[in-house]
C-alpha cells in the first residue's frame, strides 16, 4: 500500500533535513504507529503520504513515495486526499466548516459527489462510525474527544484506503484517548483500513498496532518492525519496558516476559516513605465558580505545603483548570477564600498575586512574546519592578532549564519542549513559592517530559510548592506527593499518590494494574538492579 | 434574516462600493448605520455597543489627525504663537477629517457585517477551484477578525499571568505582535487543513488557472486605472467589467458542485438584491453625472453639505436586510 524509498526532505529554508534516507514498507490492512522526540520528523513523514510534504510546504525533497499505486511526485494533494485521508493534531484549527454534518460532506463536495449520494454518505458515515447525534450540532461545543471522532468521520467519508493520524489523543484525557484508541481499532479492523499514527502517547497504542516505527531527533528511521523489539531500541518506553530495564530483566516482549517483570515486581518490598512538604502555604476554601449558569467549581477545597507537588486529576470538564485559573485569579471567584501563607489573596488581581504564584497555562506559548528567551525573562522582572535585584540570576535560571545555549533565540523558533522551559523560565524569574502547571505533558516529547520531572522535583526540594493540573496519570504518580481527585467541580477522593490511583480502578498506573498492588505505581519507585 | 450567501456577497460589495465612491458626511453616515443595523440584528443587539464605539474612535482619529496637520481653511479655531505645533487649527479641517472618518467607519462596518453573516465555507465554495488560493486567501481573511478577538483575550491573559496590566497606547505594541503571530499560525494550520482535504486544482498548472488570474488580475488593474486616472477612465471600466465577465464564464462552465445542505434562492433574495444593486446602481450614477452631488468639501469656508433627501433613501435602503423578519428555518 505504501513503499517509501531514500526519501530525503529538508523544509524551505531550514538548515538540516527533516528526514534522512528513510525507507518503509507498509502492507494493506497494517496499523503502524510512528513515534520519536518532538522535531524528529514524524508530522513530516505522514504528510509525504498526502502529498503536503513537498506541494503545500515547499523545500527539497529526494527520493520516492507511492501511495495507494500514486507517485506524490506526479500526484498533487487533491488527488491523493481521494484516497488518503489526513487527521491532524488539533482538530479545533483544522475545521472548515461549522457544524459536523457540513465538515464530514465538505470532502465529498469537492470530490464533486451529487447531494444525494453526499447526504447517503454523511449519514452512513455516521452511523457506521457510531458517534452519536452529532450531525447537526456546531463544531465549537462538541467535547474535544467527539472533536476528534468528527475530524476522522470527515477523513474516512471519501473512503480512503489510507488513514494519517498526527498525535490524536494528545488533547484528550485518559478516559477520552482510551476510548479513542479502541474505536480507532474496531474501525480500523473492519474497514481494512491501513493507518499511520503518530504518538507519543504509548502506552495503549502500542498493544494495538502491527508495526511500530521509531525516529531519531535528526529524522532517520532507527526502527521499524515488531513493537516490542523496537521499543528496545528506543531511549524511552513505556512503564512495563522502563520497569524492566531498570530491574536488570532482559527486555523482552510477549505474555512471558509481563509475567516475568509481574513476578519480580511482587517481589520487591516498599519502603517506609515519609510525608513530604512542610506547612500549608496555599490554602483553597470552598471554591465556587462557574459561568452562563453552569457550575464549574463547588466548594473545592484544596491545601498545599511547602515542598510538596500536589496532582490535581479528573476528567475532562470536572474542572481542574477552572480550579488554578480561580487560585490565579483568571476566573472571578463566586465563593470562597484564597490564602497564601495566611494572607488572604483572593481579593486581589491576577497581576499582583503573580509574583509569588507562577501560573504556566496548558499552551505555554501564549505566555510567550518577547523576541527572545532572555528578553522574556527581563521582561516579567521588569513588570513586578525587579530589574534592580533579580531573586533568581536570569543566567542561572536558563542554566538550570538548559536553554542557556538558545536565549539569544525567539521563543517561537524553539521546540515544544523548549518552549515550554522558556515559559517556565519567564514566570519563576520573579522568585514566587507557588507553581500552578495546567496540563504540563500536552504535545510534549517523553524527553522533554523526563527533564521536567527532574526540573519539578528539583524545585520542590527548593521548597516550592506545586501543583499539576494533569490527565497523565504516570507523570502524576511519577512526581507528585498527594492527589486531588475532582468531579463535578467537587473534591471526590484525595490522599497518598500510589493508595488514592489505586482505589480508583480506572485511574491505576499499567504497573498497579500489572502487579495488583499500589506499589510501585511507577517505574522511579523501583530501586536500580545492582550493575554486574 | 437568512439570505443567500450570494445575496450578502452582493450587499457587501454593493455597501462598499458606495461607501468608496460617496465622499458626503451625511450619505456615509447613512451608510455606517445601516451596516450597524444589519449586524446588530445578526447577532441579535450584541454588537451594538462595541460597533458604536468603534465607529467613534474610527471617526476622532483621522479628525484630530488632520485637525493638527492640516493648515488649510478660513475658519480658524485656534491660533497659538508658537513654531511648528501654533496652528492655525481649522473648522475645515475638522470636518474633513471627520468626514474622511465616516468613511472608513463606513467601510469597516460592512466588512465586519460580512464577517458575521457570510462563513469563510461560503466564499470558499464559490471560488472555482482555478482560482483555489485566492479562495484560500479570501477564506483566512474573514475567518481573521474572530480570530483576533479570541487571540486578544489569551494574550491579555498572558500579560496578566507575567504581571502587567495591559493598559493604554504604549503597551499596545506588547499585544499586537503576539496577536499578528499567532492569527497567522491559525489561518496557516487552517490552509493545511484545507489543502489536505483536497482544496485545489488537482493539475499542477493548467490553461484555465492562467487564465483566471489573469481575469482577476485585470479586474484589479481596471478598478486601480479607473481610480487614479480620471482621464481616461473608461478604459480602465472596461478592461475591469470585461475580465469580471471572463472571470464569471470562467466560474459558469466550471458547473456547480453539488452540496450537502444546498441553498435555497427564495423570493426574499431576489427582492433584496434587486434593492441593494439599485441603491448602487443610484450612486454609481450619479458619480458619473453629478459627481459634485456625493461630495462635500469643508473648503476653503465652512458650509453645510447639500443634503438630497432621494440619496439618503438610497443609501438607507442598504439596512434593508435588517429589517427582515427573523426567520431560522430553513
Amino acid at each position: 500500500m505504501i513503499q517509501i524509498d531514500h526519501l530525503t526532505y529538508t523544509y524551505p529554508e531550514a538548515g538540516r533535513a527533516a528526514l534522512q534516507d528513510v525507507a518503509l514498507q507498509v502492507r494493506a490492512g497494517e496499523g503502524l504507529l510512528l513515534t520519536g522526540a518532538s522535531g524528529s520528523g514524524k508530522s513530516t513523514l505522514l504528510w509525504t503520504l498526502n502529498g503536503l510534504v513537498p506541494h503545500f510546504y515547499g523545500g527539497r525533497f529526494a527520493g520516492r513515495v507511492q501511495v495507494a499505486g500514486l507517485d506524490t511526485r506526479q500526484s498533487l494533494p487533491p488527488a491523493l486526499a481521494a484516497r488518503v485521508g489526513t487527521v491532524f493534531q488539533e482538530p479545533t484549527y483544522r475545521f472548515i466548516t461549522s457544524t459536523a454534518g457540513d465538515e464530514i460532506a465538505f470532502g465529498l463536495e469537492l470530490a464533486g459527489v451529487p447531494t444525494v449520494e453526499i447526504r447517503h454518505r454523511v449519514q452512513e458515515t455516521l452511523e457506521r462510525l457510531d458517534i452519536g447525534d452529532v450531525r447537526d450540532r456546531a463544531l465549537e461545543h462538541l467535547s474535544g474527544g467527539e472533536q476528534q471522532r468528527v475530524a476522522i468521520a470527515a477523513a474516512l467519508a471519501r473512503r480512503p484506503q489510507v488513514l494519517l493520524l498526527d498525535e490524536p489523543t494528545s488533547q484528550l484525557d485518559v478516559y477520552g484517548a482510551a476510548s479513542l484508541i479502541d474505536w480507532l481499532t474496531d474501525l480500523r479492523r473492519d474497514l481494512g483500513l491501513t493507518t499511520l499514527t503518530s504518538e507519543h502517547r504509548l502506552a495503549r497504542l502500542v498493544d494495538t498496532v502491527d508495526t511500530m516505527a521509531f525516529l531519531t531527533p535528526d529524522g532517520r528511521m532507527a526502527a521499524c518492525g515488531e513493537p516490542s523489539v523496537v521499543q528496545r531500541a528506543m531511549p524511552y518506553g513505556v512503564a512495563q519496558v522502563e520497569a524492566a530495564r531498570r530491574l536488570g530483566l532482559a527486555e523482552e516482549g510477549g505474555a512471558e516476559a509481563s509475567q516475568g517483570l509481574r513476578e519480580s515486581l511482587l517481589r520487591l518490598s516498599q519502603p517506609s516513605a515519609s510525608a513530604p512538604g512542610g506547612d500549608v502555604r496555599l490554602r483553597g476554601l470552598g471554591l465556587r465558580l462557574g459561568y452562563n449558569g453552569r457550575v464549574v467549581l463547588d466548594g473545592a477545597d484544596l491545601e498545599l505545603r511547602s515542598g510538596e507537588i500536589l496532582a490535581v486529576l479528573g476528567r475532562n470538564g470536572s474542572g481542574k483548570s477552572s480550579l488554578l485559573r480561580g487560585l490565579i485569579g483568571l476566573e472571578k471567584l463566586q465563593g470562597g477564600e484564597v490564602w497564601l501563607d495566611g494572607h488572604r489573596i483572593d481579593l486581589l488581581p491576577t497581576v499582583a498575586r503573580a509574583r509569588e504564584v507562577a501560573f504556566v497555562p496548558q499552551w505555554p506559548a501564549a505566555l510567550l512574546f518577547a523576541e527572545t528567551v532572555r528578553a522574556e525573562l527581563d521582561l516579567t522582572l521588569a513588570n513586578h519592578g525587579l530589574q534592580a535585584a533579580p531573586p533568581i540570576a536570569p543566567g542561572e535560571l536558563l542554566e538550570r532549564l538548559s536553554l542557556a545555549g538558545v536565549s539569544g533565540r525567539s521563543p517561537r523558533d524553539l521546540s515544544a519542549g523548549e518552549r515550554q522551559r522558556a515559559a517556565l523560565a519567564a514566570v519563576m524569574v520573579a522568585g514566587p513559592r507557588v507553581l500552578l502547571l495546567d496540563e504540563p505533558t500536552l504535545g510534549v516529547d517523553p524527553l522533554a517530559q523526563r527533564r521536567l520531572a527532574q526540573l519539578l522535583i528539583d524545585w520542590r526540594q527548593d521548597g516550592i510548592s506545586i501543583v499539576l493540573a494533569t490527565h497523565d496519570i504516570e507523570f502524576a504518580a511519577q512526581l507528585a506527593d498527594r492527589v486531588l481527585l475532582l468531579e463535578g467541580g467537587a473534591v471526590a477522593d484525595q490522599g497518598p499518590t500510589a493508595e488514592t490511583l489505586f482505589r480508583h480502578p480506572e485511574l491505576r498506573t499499567s504497573l498497579q494494574r500489572l502487579t495488583g498492588r499500589s506499589w510501585p505505581a511507577t517505574p522511579a519507585q523501583i530501586p536500580l538492579a545492582a550493575e554486574d | 434574516m437568512r439570505l443567500h450567501p450570494v445575496t450578502w456577497i452582493v450587499w457587501t460589495m454593493a455597501a462598499t462600493v458606495v461607501a468608496l465612491i460617496v465622499r458626503h458626511p451625511v450619505y456615509l453616515m447613512t451608510v455606517a448605520v445601516a451596516a450597524i443595523a444589519v449586524r446588530a440584528r445578526a447577532s441579535g443587539g450584541r454588537t451594538l455597543v462595541g460597533d458604536a464605539r468603534l465607529a467613534l474612535s474610527l471617526l476622532l482619529i483621522p479628525a484630530l489627525f488632520n485637525l493638527a496637520f492640516s493648515r488649510a481653511g478660513q475658519t480658524v479655531l485656534l491660533e497659538l504663537p508658537l513654531p511648528l505645533v501654533g496652528g492655525p487649527y481649522t473648522l475645515e479641517a475638522l470636518v474633513y477629517g471627520l468626514t474622511a472618518g465616516i468613511q472608513i467607519a463606513a467601510m469597516m462596518l460592512v466588512v465586519l457585517a460580512m464577517s458575521l453573516v457570510v462563513r469563510p465555507t461560503d466564499l470558499l465554495r464559490r471560488m472555482p477551484s482555478s482560482l483555489g488560493q485566492v479562495g484560500m486567501s479570501a477564506s483566512m481573511a474573514i475567518s481573521f477578525v474572530p480570530q483576533v478577538r479570541a487571540s486578544f483575550a489569551s494574550i491579555r491573559e498572558a500579560q496578566w499571568i507575567r504581571g502587567r496590566e495591559v493598559r493604554g497606547v504604549r503597551d499596545l505594541a506588547l499585544v499586537v505582535h503576539p496577536i499578528l503571530v499567532l492569527s497567522l499560525e491559525r489561518a496557516h494550520a487552517n490552509a493545511e487543513g484545507l489543502a489536505a482535504r483536497g482544496w485545489g486544482a488537482p493539475q499542477r498548472s493548467s490553461r484555465r488557472r492562467r487564465l483566471a488570474s489573469l481575469s482577476l488580475f485585470g479586474v484589479a488593474t481596471g478598478v486601480a486605472w479607473w481610480s487614479v486616472a480620471p482621464a481616461a477612465r473608461w478604459v480602465g471600466l472596461a478592461l475591469a467589467l470585461a475580465c469580471a465577465a471572463a472571470l464569471l464564464l470562467e466560474w459558469r462552465t466550471e458547473g456547480t458542485h453539488a452540496r450537502y445542505r444546498p441553498e435555497v434562492w427564495r423570493r426574499v433574495d431576489s427582492v433584496v438584491t434587486g434593492v441593494v444593486l439599485g441603491s448602487l446602481s443610484v450612486f454609481v450614477l450619479m458619480m458619473a453625472a453629478a459627481p459634485e452631488a456625493i461630495t462635500y468639501t469643508p473648503y476653503p469656508g465652512i458650509h453645510l453639505p447639500t443634503v438630497l433627501l432621494p440619496l439618503v433613501g438610497a443609501a438607507a435602503c442598504l439596512a434593508l436586510p435588517a429589517g427582515l423578519p427573523l426567520d431560522d428555518s430553513n
